[in-house]
């Protein structure tokens, strides 16, 4: 664990979550055994390619999930395991205790009621705030996020807004009530560059000024080096690679880790061809026994297709799943 | 929105002179007035006398011009059959049709959303099977065959209902609740597709992020939602208010405009039919305008540019 200092806001242990695919019925096996925790103030990135149960594992924590989701090991959360909690009291931690946000601020409004209206409902439902309290917050809120004419704006239907002003709202709301931990779900993929820094500009703003826990899922390692402190690799439901970003970036343990790496735009040199990881990931209805990455993975032995590697732990708290990990 | 108002006004104004040439052309071309209204053994002199004294002989737009005129004034002229004044016939049959349709419309409008929202939030489970089983046969069956067999059903077994005529509170069940029965069937089928399609939408993922209660969000967002496209169909259904209800009228012998057009048509009675279609024509532009208004207070998108 890096965040030695002081309790963290969220501690993951042995998180399983499986859904059943609607086309046939199948069992998912969408995150197997992670192990993640959050201390205020800091950030964590869950990096992985599409599928890799990121979201589902992000997801899991407040349990948004489909109907058919189970969910199990511990998720220790203000004092108490989430894991265990029904679906009417973690619903009265999202929004509270827990924020959220989504890939797109531009539809993440009900473009039917106002900025204002749809900033009141948390308020209202988790603080009971009505009348000149719930306006003054409102005001507040919207001031703390950097928009100019408060009253004019709580008025005014999402379409009025610019994308911008969009993503401020959104951030507004997400801390409403004063969250412990925000999970921002993909914040940039929907985003063009200018407003993808934007975006990120205001979670690094909002977890700095209030001591947020902040977890990112993304598949853009970009994002991660930009803000997070820790970062989770997922492969296949797993974590193959954790650690503090540096580390990660330094010496990438794991041959996936590596390879998202080396896929990294800017670490290209011009002219030279984009490095991409060849073949599909393993369908998560039927894993392979042994590491579920070595059917792409270029150090493969045979040892990786029949036995699942162990946890390498190294200095600094970097730990990577692979066979060949404290190889250099 | 007050923009959005005058184009709407402006755009009816517009339907409504093209439909008054429609009329006016049609009249005209479905042959000689004056062998409707002067004697067969009439000599060429006498006809030019009958024309002269109705404006036949003036030019066309003349003729126009005075039809407008009368038109303003509701007089389409005398009925060929009854020689009545058919503006005054057709209005006087309007309340019996608009009684019938609006409560049909009401009926499957209420039950409709409230049968969408059910099996859309009910999917896949016996009782979304069954209400679209419903919607299917309600959009399928012919409503003549439904009112035969609602009558048989009734009136004749059962013996519940009165199945002729319109005597009383209780002669509107089986006719309206029949014409009902398709409508309700479309805006249940569209409810239900427009509520899926919201539960997939991203904020209503932020809404349950935001720990919004289940209850409010299906009621307060989604419903309100999925009305916008429901909206468009009512609109449509509302439209056909006077003009609809042609069959149900006749099958349950209600005396309606509907019923009263059919008999016109046998009778060619030139000058009812146009008052009624004329009618009709209004009735259709009135309710669309007023439809379209409607849009602006659910939709904020529209109501404000």
């Amino acid at each position: 664990m890096t965040d030695t200092n002081a309790q963290p806001v969220i501690r993951v242990e042995d998180l399983y979550v499986s859904l059943r695919r609607r086309r046939d019925g199948a069992t998912i096996r969408a995150v197997n055994g992670v192990n993640f925790s959050v201390g205020r103030g800091r950030t964590l990135g869950i990096v992985g390619e599409s599928g890799c149960g990121k979201s589902t594992a992000a997801m899991a924590l407040v349990r948004l999930l489909p109907k058919s989701a189970e969910v199990r090991g511990a998720i220790h959360f203000d004092g108490r395991d989430l894991a265990t909690e029904s679906q009417g009291a973690l619903r009265r931690i999202r929004g509270r205790k827990i924020a959220m946000i989504f890939q797109d601020p531009m539809v993440a409004l009900d473009p039917l009621f106002t900025v204002g209206d749809q900033l009141a409902e948390p308020l209202r439902e988790h603080l009971d705030l009505d009348g000149e309290a719930l306006h003054a917050r409102q005001v507040e809120l919207l001031q703390a996020v950097g928009i100019s004419s408060p009253e004019t704006r709580l008025k005014q239907y999402p379409h009025q807004m610019s994308g911008g002003m969009l993503q401020r709202i959104v951030g507004a709301i997400a801390i409403a009530c004063n969250p412990e931990l925000l999970i921002a779900d993909e914040p940039t993929t929907a985003l063009d560059p200018t407003a993808q820094a934007g975006y990120l500009e205001l979670l690094e703003r909002l977890s700095e000024t209030y001591g947020l826990a902040l977890i990112v899922v993304t598949h853009d390692m970009g994002v991660v080096s930009r803000i997070c402190h820790d970062v989770m690799v997922m492969y296949a439901g797993q974590t193959v690679e954790y650690g503090p970003v540096r580390a990660i970036f330094d010496q990438p343990r794991h041959p996936y880790t590596q390879a998202l790496l080396a896929s990294i735009p800017h670490a290209v040199e011009p002219g030279a061809c984009l490095p991409t990881i060849e073949g599909q990931p393993p369908d998560l209805a039927a894993l392979p026994p042994g590491c579920p990455f070595a059917a792409r993975c270029p150090k493969v032995v045979d040892r990786c297709r029949t036995e699942a590697p162990p946890p390498v732990e190294f200095a600094g708290g970097q730990r990577a799943l692979c066979w060949r990990a404290d190889e250099r | 929105m007050g923009r959005y108002i005058l184009k709407r006004l402006w755009r009816a104004l517009i339907t409504l002179i093209v439909i008054s040439m429609l009329i006016f052309v049609i009249a005209r071309v479905t042959g000689d007035p004056i062998a409707y209204l002067a004697p067969e053994d009439a000599s060429e002199q006498e006809l030019a006398q009958v024309r002269a004294r109705l404006g036949l002989d003036k030019p066309i737009y003349v003729q126009y011009a005075f039809y407008v005129g009368d038109a303003l004034r509701g007089d389409f002229g005398n009925s060929l059959r009854y020689n009545r004044p058919a503006f005054e016939m057709v209005l006087q049959r309007l309340p019996a049709t608009i009684q019938l349709s609006l409560i049909a419309f009401i009926v499957s409008t209420i039950l409709g959303i409230m049968m969408g929202v059910l099996a859309a939030l009910r999917r896949d489970t016996w009782i979304d099977g069954a209400l679209r089983l419903l919607a299917v046969l309600g959009q399928s069956a012919p409503s003549f065959w439904i009112g035969i067999l609602a009558i048989m059903i009734f009136g004749v077994h059962l013996q519940w209902l009165p199945t002729s005529g319109r005597m009383g509170p209780e002669y509107l069940i089986l006719p309206s609740l029949t014409l009902a029965l398709f409508s309700m069937a479309s805006v249940m089928r569209l409810t239900r597709s427009a509520m899926l399609e919201t539960q997939t939408q991203e904020y209503v993922k932020f809404l349950r992020a935001k720990g919004v209660p289940e209850s409010q969000i299906i009621f307060k967002h989604m419903l309100r939602n999925a009305l916008v496209p429901v909206l468009a169909v009512l609109g449509i259904q509302l439209s056909h208010l006077v003009g609809g209800t042609v069959i149900i009228e006749i099958v349950f012998n209600w005396p309606g405009v509907g019923r009263l057009m059919v008999e016109a048509l046998l009778n060619s009675d030139l000058p009812l039919i146009q008052a009624g279609v004329m009618l009709i024509a209004i009735s259709v532009v009135l309710v669309n305008l007023l439809v379209d208004l409607s849009y602006g207070l659910v939709d904020p998108r529209i109501r404000i540019e």
